[in-house]
């Protein structure tokens, strides 16, 4: 079997010669599978030249097709005689085959273009016109005291907003005191670290009447609509998007002093830090110093979680009088040129899936995230800025960014 | 039943070699329980199977068989209650010496070696059933020199030896990892075999997760000196190859939260 | 005719010897030096108890019982004392130049008009004798005191070497050829690794020892220096041992040490009849056994060399 390529306009020919059995489909659907998460949902099939196709070829398409199918994308198989047509056409898969030029066929516009005026490798779409985020914040447990009830606060993670911080699920706070830990809600589906480091992270979602709702020691929760969407892709340039990178665009986007935001995206890399063991069972005295500390947090270690998709929900303001003990922000790695800015971001890791190009909506790819297999693991987000060893701070290839600007509640940073 | 309590072994101590290999172990191996030890280069796997064996005296710390305090005791006086095989092929049976003859050697483990002949023929019948039921044709060839049979069979010989007669416990030290993949499955295959059908109590030091998660009934995970992790029971029936990778990543992860670490978190994590 | 006769006659007087050095340097794999000194311990022991009118198979016992525990000693300076194997022999080795000269009390003692084993043998021997006090041996008139020396080491040898295949074959000569073969399995199967090294070196040195007993007897005199160069002949009667059967069964093994040995000792006689200077004899002997040591691997790097060249070539 052989593959060879040639870009028509939108969409990708790849010309398929020799025999497309079980010896190489597996081969060949990885090699689809990976031009599609690089960014090309329009695939061409040129198979002029395919002496044969099995069953085995068959599914290695038909997965292939399914993935572009979820995402938006376009399949069409051009050139198919004798019998690789005949196989096709008897299976039921006759609507692939395609007679049309290859480069005939021209994208169906997604809603409004992006606004032009973005740096190459971003696309902007406006979302709401007009309408803000306002915030609400539990900033009453610091590591290391002990909690106590008066510190905890029960948060209903309803669909209009997002949020993260530190909280557990349960009856009463008794009961959720032994598995507070990191959480990331978003769209009324909470995913959530409990505090062991052999156990997985769990989710609650919003179903019929249901409502998720957490004891929270730490929350920074926003509602309202989401008014900006950018896009980002790796490409040459730019072989990857440090946060600090997206976020000194959301602030130039937004125009506004503090934001909120949803990044969903594949990962370079993420560094953060965990609870392993719940600070509900701190008691009054306590004191964590290292190596105990090591008992309570566990740290990334190193640049993880490559190649997974990453949802990391945030809230950020550029850096003014307040200081980060006040504001429950840490200051963030600054892009060259940019003003100072801090942040606190939560992420769950997610099996990769792949997101659809161009304008999308976050509830529907938060829906399929959250719905689809569970979280590999929620994390504190950190800038690891130690001299010399340090890990920098996480960075994302590609994905989508919606974020609005806090117009109320904005002084609680 | 085995047990090991807090051993302690620093080699070359003060010198610049210094290995602290073992840093408080502590477990106990119950009767007919096949366990698995796991654990990174130079984690103590080996050595605690060496303390077992008594190739040398832990600096600290007590090996109790059955109560009996062995710690102080020779090696080859424990051998009486202890079989082994080693991961060198070579290193189980001497290889100048007749199929017969190292046989006969594991056959009077523990006993008195008198004066008389060693290979009489009852005892060759004997040996030579034994050494059918490996199925691999060197029941006739029990008075050529083990040194001419590959490191598969050799090693199947070893084991053959060293359950003969019957060990409170069976010391198994990577003991497939020097053979060639279907040597190894062989050797693997039949040790299983003779764990199960003799309800032996084994420690069985591996590489092959694949191993760890199929052979025995409990898995102890090794690092740095020290027992991290313990599956048993249904936890052990539960583990599977990427929940172990994820306990050595939790380790090393725990290894990378250093001190300078720690003090950057102070600042970045809320 | 007493050439060969002799050679013979000393050749198995030596070939106990050389199944000492076998248990030694090929069972338990000890490179024990002390040989040179056990031989003259058990040659001084025989001669002064012969001088002192014992049994001489009383003396025969005596000296192999001091062989013995020499080599015991030997042993245990190596186990229990971890010195090193060499080391261990040399010190043995040098103390007992002293102790035997203590016991002799000088440095040479002829045993002339003693009994010794072989008298009780001319005896027998008398009875085929000719007036002449002479055997008709194959047509040669032979001394009947030659022929009993030959025939008293003959059946020593002989019933010392069938003794010795029994032992090996027992359970503890097994197990002390795997205390050399392999210590780790030794261990492992429940062997006092040290144990056997120290009982293989009693054992090896009780039969150096007796084979200086008969040496002295056969000779007529023990010499404190007599022992220098022993070691490097049994290595290399058992070297043209192996040569001669290349086999590991133990009973040809012990065969083909014997009759290196016989072989060693008529070699030796057909080169000094052919005029080789007695004084050079031990720097011979000790090229021969380099040379065999080292033939192996020069042999095998020539081959490998050749077949190189095989393979150029082709190229």
């Amino acid at each position: 079997m052989d593959l060879q390529e040639k870009r028509y306009g939108t969409e990708l020919a790849i010309t398929v010669s020799g025999r497309l059995d079980a010896s190489w489909a597996e081969f060949f659907q990885e090699h689809l599978l990976r031009r599609v998460r690089a960014g090309e949902h329009r695939l061409i099939l040129d198979v002029a030249d395919l002496s044969f196709l099995s069953s085995m070829g068959i599914r290695a398409l038909m997965a292939v097709y399914k993935e572009l199918k979820a995402i938006g994308g376009t399949f069409r198989i051009i050139r198919a005689s004798g019998m690789v047509h005949d196989t096709l056409r008897k299976s039921g898969l006759g609507q692939w085959l395609s007679d049309a030029p290859l480069d005939a066929v021209t994208p169906a516009p997604d809603g409004p273009a992006a606004v032009a005026a973005t740096p190459p490798g971003l696309e902007h779409f406006p979302l709401a016109a007009e309408g803000g985020l306002s915030l609400e914040k539990v900033d009453a447990w610091r590591p290391w005291q002990a909690v106590n009830p008066q510190m905890s606060r029960e948060i209903r993670f309803t669909p209009d907003g997002f949020g993260l911080g530190i909280g557990g699920a349960g009856e009463t706070l008794e009961a959720a005191g032994d598995y507070l830990g990191e959480f990331v809600a978003f769209n009324g589906q909470v995913a959530a670290q409990p505090p062991d480091e052999r156990g997985r992270p769990d989710c609650l979602l919003s179903e019929g009447e249901f409502v998720p709702s957490l004891h929270c020691v730490q929350a920074l929760v926003c509602r309202g609509p989401l008014s900006h969407l950018l896009r980002f892709r790796a490409d040459d340039e730019r072989p990857c998007y440090p946060l600090s990178r997206l976020l000194a665009e959301m602030f130039r986007v937004s125009g506004a002093e503090a934001i909120g935001f949803l990044v969903v995206g594949e990962v370079e890399g993420l560094v953060g830090a965990s609870l392993i063991t719940s600070p509900g069972r701190l008691r009054p005295g306590m004191e964590i110093r290292y190596p105990q500390v090591r008992e309570w947090l566990s740290f990334s270690g190193e640049r993880a979680f490559a190649r997974e998709q990453a949802v990391i929900v945030g809230v950020a303001r550029r850096t003014g009088q307040a200081g980060p003990e006040a504001s429950g922000l840490v200051p963030v790695a600054v892009p060259a040129g940019e003003p100072p800015m801090a942040a606190h971001m939560h992420a769950a890791v997610f099996p990769f899936q792949m997101l659809p190009n161009g304008r999308i909506e976050a509830a529907r790819v938060a829906a399929r995230l959250f719905s689809g297999p569970p979280p590999r693991a929620v994390l504190h987000l950190v800038d690891d800025d130690r001299p010399g060893n340090g890990l920098g701070e996480s960075a994302l290839y590609q994905g989508a960014c919606w974020f609005g600007a806090i117009t109320e509640g904005g002084e609680l940073l | 039943m085995l047990e090991i309590k807090n051993i302690h072994k620093t080699f070359f101590p003060g010198t610049v070699n210094e290995v602290k290999a073992l840093q408080g172990v502590d477990f106990t191996l119950e009767d007919g329980v096949f366990t698995a030890i796991i654990g990174t280069n130079g984690s103590g796997k080996s050595t605690v199977l060496n303390a077992v064996a008594g190739t040398f005296e832990p600096d600290a710390g007590t090996i109790l068989l059955d109560g009996r305090d062995i710690t102080h005791w020779p090696e080859f006086r424990r051998a009486a209650f202890i079989g082994r095989v080693f991961q060198n092929p070579f290193a189980g049976t001497a290889a100048e010496m007749s199929i017969a003859e190292n046989i006969v050697m594991a056959m009077r483990r523990g006993k008195r070696r008198g004066l008389g002949p060693a290979l009489g023929r009852r005892t060759l019948d004997e040996i030579a059933d034994r050494v059918r039921e490996l199925k691999m044709g060197l029941e006739d060839r029990l008075h050529n020199p083990i040194g001419t049979l590959s490191g598969g069979q050799r090693q199947a010989l070893t084991l053959l030896m060293a359950t003969w007669l019957r060990p409170k416990v069976l010391l198994l030290d990577e003991h497939t990892a020097a053979l060639d993949p279907k040597s190894a499955a062989k050797v693997a295959e039949l040790t299983s075999e003779i764990i199960a059908r003799e309800k032996l109590a084994a420690l069985m030091v591996t590489h092959s997760m694949q191993q760890a998660v199929t052979m025995p009934d409990r898995i102890l995970m090794m690092h740095r000196g020290r027992v991290v992790e313990d599956y048993r029971d249904e936890m052990k029936r539960r583990v599977r190859i990427p929940d172990l990778i994820e306990a050595f990543n939790r380790v090393t992860k725990r290894e990378l939260f250093t001190e300078p670490a720690a003090a950057m978190l102070e600042r970045q994590y809320l | 005719m007493s050439l060969v006769l002799g050679a013979f006659s000393m050749g198995l007087i030596l070939s106990l010897l050389s199944l000492g050095m076998l248990i030694s340097f090929r069972m338990i794999r000890f490179t024990d030096i002390s040989v040179d000194g056990t031989i003259t311990l058990g040659a001084s022991i025989t001669a002064v108890c012969l001088s002192a009118g014992v049994n001489p198979w009383g003396a025969v016992l005596l000296a192999v019982a001091a062989g013995a525990a020499a080599g015991a000693v030997t042993g245990i300076l190596h186990t229990r004392c971890r010195i090193q194997e060499l080391l261990s022999g040399i010190l043995m080795m040098t103390a007992l130049y002293s102790v035997n000269l203590r016991i002799m009390g000088r440095s040479n003692i002829p045993l002339l008009d003693v009994p010794t084993v072989s008298r009780g043998f001319e005896h027998l021997d008398a009875a085929w004798a000719g007036a002449d006090n002479k055997i008709n041996l194959l047509g040669w008139p032979v001394p009947v005191s030659d022929m009993a020396a030959l025939a008293s080491s003959a059946v020593i040898c002989v019933a010392t070497a069938l003794l010795l295949r029994y032992f090996l074959l027992t359970h503890m000569g097994t197990g002390l050829r795997a205390a050399g073969n392999n210590p780790q399995m030794a261990r492992a199967q429940g062997l006092n690794h040290q144990a056997a090294i120290v009982s293989g070196l009693a054992l090896s040195n009780g039969l150096v020892a007796l084979s200086g007993s008969l040496l002295a007897q056969y000779q007529g005199f023990s010499d404190v220096q007599m022992g220098i160069g022993m070691m490097v002949w049994g290595l290399a009667s058992i070297i043209i041992g192996e040569a001669l059967v290349r086999h590991n069964s133990i009973g040809l093994v012990i065969c083909g040490t014997v009759l290196g040995t016989i072989l060693f000792r008529l070699l030796i006689a057909i080169a000094l009849r052919w005029g080789l200077n007695p004084n050079d004899l031990k720097l011979v002997t000790a090229i021969f056994v380099f040379l065999a040591l080292v033939a192996p691997t020069l042999a095998g790097k020539l081959r490998k060399r050749l077949c190189q060249g095989v393979v150029h070539a082709r190229d």
